[in-house]
């Protein structure tokens, strides 16, 4: 599976194919989007089991959907992220409170670069793992809010579109969790990483 | 109009993710131009922004294995020939258990209908079975009782005109009431 970006004229192309019946079609859609529906899940979610879960179902839910999608109305990728939050509400609604699943996250560290030192590479894994413990004091509405704009670069008005709230709301979400999260990274974040690096 | 610099940092978040008019930049550029305590504080802003961000994008990246389940299963329950969903993990039992909810609804509302109905179309029976009001009697002064069956506005004004041709004058009438049927149990007008 290869992860690529399309234009979104491509992407009305590849639906216009899955409509059609093409198999092929599915599976480039499916290549493009599935990492970020992922990555989307797991950031809101802080656990792969269920985020394999809910990515699962948005894509199946998407592929049976289709024909309801509406370019006019919102981008594809704001209409699966919709269909992948509806989901996740689901699932920590049932299963709460979020839990950090740390086996996962110490099983799925990225390589590091080559000229890293390990105070760095320390740096970058705490760094990455005070933001999920700040991910999951969160509420759901702040983490999704946060998630969106800088985990995905939307903007409010998109992310008003996904959360279905006026754009002022998202924007004031946006800030609190920003607020917040800047609060409890105090000296985990990337600044912490700058001044190993610069040794 | 200058900013005020609690008016300034409720604006920053969005600033530092230009989501600011340019009026509204405009004005927090020369708050922050004018504000030493705002600009440190837009700088702590913007580099927790650039570090929620470059962290974000490590959290929670796919494996290729994963992704490969992820299309397998997604395959498996979109075939149509294919078998019953498999469960993978316990969201997928919690689905099969919602669709059971939605039946157990279903029911719920079949069985609640089945209960109003009969109200809803046995509301006639129901107010044929209250007993009928008493009837007023007219007793003449002599104290000759006479029971009718017709209403009562009819029987006082056939006693007012019937007296000797209307010359003489009515006799000292008292009204009395009595039920002219005796509710039986069970008794209806329908025939």
């Amino acid at each position: 599976m290869k992860t690529s970006t399309i234009e979104s004229g491509e992407i009305e192309v590849l639906i216009g194919g899955c409509l059609a019946g093409e198999q092929a079609a599915f599976g480039s859609l499916y290549d493009a989007f599935a990492p970020g529906v992922y990555r989307l899940c797991y950031s809101l979610l802080l656990n792969h089991h269920d985020a394999e879960d809910v990515a699962q179902e948005t894509f199946v839910y998407a592929f049976k959907n289709l024909r309801r999608y509406d370019p006019k109305l919102s981008a594809f990728k704001t209409w699966l992220f919709t269909i992948a939050i509806c989901r996740c509400r689901n699932v920590y609604r049932r299963s709460r409170p979020v839990l950090i699943d740390l086996s996962n996250l110490l099983q799925h560290t990225l390589p590091a670069p080559k000229s890293e030192t390990p105070e760095a590479a320390y740096a970058r894994s705490s760094a990455k793992e005070a933001l999920e413990k700040a991910l999951a004091t969160l509420t759901p509405r702040l983490r999704e809010a946060v998630v969106l704009r800088y985990g995905h670069g939307l903007t409010y008005r998109e992310i008003a579109e996904i959360m279905d709230c006026p754009p002022k709301t998202a924007e004031s979400r946006v800030r609190l969790a920003h607020d917040a999260l800047r609060g409890m990274l105090q000296g985990n974040g990337q600044g912490l990483l700058d001044e190993l690096l610069s040794f | 109009m200058t900013l005020s610099c609690h008016q300034c940092r409720k604006y920053l978040t969005a600033y530092v993710n230009n989501e600011l008019t340019p009026r509204a930049r405009r004005r927090v550029d020369q708050h922050l131009n004018t504000c030493r305590e705002c600009s440190s504080e837009y700088l702590l802003d913007r580099r927790t922004a650039a570090d929620i961000t470059d962290t974000l994008a490590r959290i929670g990246v796919p494996s290729e294995r994963q992704l490969s389940e992820i299309w397998a299963s997604v395959v498996d329950n979109l075939t149509p020939t294919a078998a019953p969903v498999i469960t993978r993990h316990s969201t997928e039992r919690r689905l099969t258990l919602g669709h059971n909810d939605l039946r157990y609804g279903v029911f719920a509302l079949i069985l609640a209908f089945a209960l109003i109905a009969p109200t809803m179309f046995l509301q006639g029976t129901v107010h044929a079975q209250l007993p009928d009001p008493p009837t007023p009697l007219v007793r003449a002064s002599h104290g000759a009782v006479s029971g009718s069956p017709v209403p009562d506005t009819l029987l006082l004004a056939a006693t007012a005109e019937a007296p000797g041709g209307g010359s003489a004058p009515a006799a000292e009438m008292t009204i009395a009431f009595q039920s002219n049927t005796a509710p039986t149990p069970g008794a209806t007008d329908s025939p």
